[in-house]
């Protein structure tokens, strides 16, 4: 997407309101002033297209706030407070299923960043709008951008690597379940495969485009979610477990 | 189950695992082809009003029908190779006050155990019923009372349920025909398909991997159905305030709307085409062929998104593909046509 580069010495000023709009946050008040500015100032303009996609971006990614409960599971462990007797068989998989959790939990961290609103914003902003010195210290246009593409990059590459973690532990362990059921979950796995590599060919053709970047995001997010069903199940039946298998039913089939 | 209870599980599953036997591969059946032996099981347990029943099998047919009467009647059928193995399979039935489990129970100390059980019940109408299994095909009918049935393996099928809550399984089709409820009911496949037919609830949660997902005669304010390479087309009326967002990456989407109902439109598709029998007064999205709003112009470009109402913009409509085909079909035209 073409940018000015030149700002108008009042984009600084209007970024912030761009900001708030895309937020919802806008005073009504401002709103005919920042339209004003936007009908002449292309740069500005592309901001707003450019927040509006990371917001779109960021609103087709899974709700992945760390919770509760999986910390103290994960707390647990690490502190050695569940009793866990040593047998060889099956520490590799306990190791990896940790790191697949945590790994999980770092693509929550990065969603969060994208999803939550920047803390620094709101001063920056009020700052602007009072036409005082803050003004000088919102990021550029530039600099936003990128920081976009980052973050999508970052969350693109926690997905990668817990899928990684979560494959590991699915390769361990895919003896447990019935050979058939085991050889259509990889078929659905590679359908999602394909989904996301294509989403990938199209944002390397189209970098900003919406559609592509949501995709992609969605594809990652059901493999991940296909992977975590599938460990879990793999984990009941090597159990044994029939309440944990029939427990397991209700979230499997959710991807 | 959400998925905060699903990474417990997980997570729970892992630490529980180092204290766990060794036990039976009951997954690992032989075909029902090389079952020879064959043994009957029969029970008649009281079910007062409210009551419910819980019906957990490994492997196996279950058939759960409603019917008249206040008790559960339980018929069963073991099906391995010896009879000594069918021996060591047992059904539970435990009763409480409001409260039936049936459970399948396998040799905790021995493994190959190629035992299926299939069971037909029939439970007071009202009951509330509960059917989980890892292998076999679920069919439950004229049940209204709560209603969840979760199979690993196998086609799950819902005819006349009252309140129904959850229908899925990883490898199978999940096919409703008359179901409803108060509530949202969630319906999932991984490779199979999600059929309904004249289902009316609160909310529709409708997804599958590999397979299509066909909502017919759904009435229902708020859809949410997701593909990865199959069809979606959602057929019913549009509430006003209702949200109905359907989402498949290679598979198209359609909306079979009624032609009177009005709603606002945000759809897009990467590589596919927007097509409307309706005139959508657009927003964004360009003006296309013969008209109609977006259209997708060969050459690419802003026909890939619309946005724009239909009527009085009452229903909201996001309909999304990545390399299908969106379109609004003017169900009452197409008909007219048809006859």
């Amino acid at each position: 997407m073409e940018r000015q580069t030149t700002a108008d010495a009042d984009c600084g000023r209007f970024a912030a309101l761009v900001h708030d709009r895309v937020d919802g946050t806008l005073d009504p008040d401002l709103q005919e002033e920042l339209d004003a500015h936007l009908r002449q100032c292309p740069s500005c303009r592309a901001l707003e297209a450019d927040l509006a996609a990371m917001k779109g971006a960021a609103a087709a990614l899974p709700d992945y706030t760390p919770r509760a409960e999986v910390w103290a599971a994960l707390s647990q462990r690490l502190a050695g407070e569940v009793a866990v007797r040593p047998r060889q068989v099956w520490t590799g998989t306990r190791v990896a299923l940790a790191m697949a959790a945590t790994l999980v939990l770092a693509v929550s961290a990065s969603v969060w960043l994208l999803r939550g609103p920047a803390p620094a914003q709101a001063p920056q902003a009020s700052a602007a709008q009072a036409g005082g010195p803050a003004a000088g210290v919102i990021q550029s246009k530039e600099d936003l951008v990128q920081d976009v593409d980052e973050h999508l990059r970052i969350a693109e590459e926690h997905y990668l690597k817990a899928i990684a973690g979560l494959e590991q532990v699915v390769k361990g362990g895919e003896s447990a379940l019935d050979p058939a059921l085991a050889a259509t979950l990889q078929r659905n796995l590679g359908v999602i495969d394909q989904a996301a590599t294509e989403s990938r060919e199209a944002i390397k053709a189209q970098p900003n485009n919406q559609l592509a970047q949501a995709s992609l995001f969605e594809a990652l997010r059901q493999k991940v979610a296909l992977l975590e069903d599938t460990v879990a199940l793999i984990n009941v039946m090597r159990k044994g477990d029939q309440a944990g298998a029939a427990r397991i039913l209700g979230g499997v089939s959710k991807s | 189950m959400n998925r905060t209870h699903r990474l417990v599980v997980v997570v729970a599953a892992a630490a529980l695992l180092a204290s766990a036997p060794a036990r039976a591969s009951w997954l690992a059946a032989d075909p029902p082809g090389d079952q020879q032996q064959t043994e009957k099981f029969s029970k008649t347990v009281p079910l007062p009003k409210g009551g419910s029943l819980d019906l957990w099998n490994i492997s196996g047919d279950i058939v759960v029908t409603g019917g008249a009467g206040d008790q559960v009647v339980i018929d069963a059928v073991k099906r391995g190779r010896t009879a000594e193995e069918l021996k060591l399979v047992e059904i539970e039935v435990t009763t409480g006050a409001t409260r039936v489990e049936v459970r399948t129970q396998y040799p905790r100390e021995r493994r190959n155990i190629n035992v299926s059980v299939d069971f037909t019940v029939t439970v007071p109408r009202a009951a509330g019923v509960r059917v989980r299994t890892v292998s076999g095909n679920l069919k439950l009918s004229t049940i209204d009372g709560v209603l969840a049935a979760e199979s690993v393996s196998g086609d799950v099928t819902v005819t006349g349920a009252g309140q129904l809550e959850s229908a899925k399984t990883v490898s199978g089709n999940v096919m409703v025909d008359g179901a409803a409820s108060e509530g949202d009911v969630s319906f999932a496949s991984v490779s199979g398909d999600v059929r309904l037919k004249a289902v009316k609830a609160r909310g529709v949660e409708a997804n599958s991997v590999s397979g299509g997902v066909d909502l017919a005669d759904v009435t229902c304010s708020r859809v949410a159905a997701k593909s990865v390479s199959g069809d979606i087309a959602f057929a019913g009326p549009l509430a006003k305030g209702g949200r109905y967002s359907l989402q498949s990456h290679s598979g198209g989407v359609t909306v079979y709307a009624d032609g009177k109902s009005g709603f606002e439109l945000a759809a897009g598709t990467f590589s596919g085409d927007i097509s409307s029998d309706l005139k959508i007064v657009s927003a964004f999205g360009g003006e296309g062929e013969r008209g109609q709003p977006g259209r997708r112009p060969k050459s690419g470009g802003p026909g890939q998104r619309i946005h724009g109402t239909f009527a009085d913009g009452g229903a909201f409509l996001e309909l999304s593909a990545f390399s299908g085909d969106v379109k609004i079909v003017n169900k009452a035209a197409a008909k007219a046509v048809k006859q």
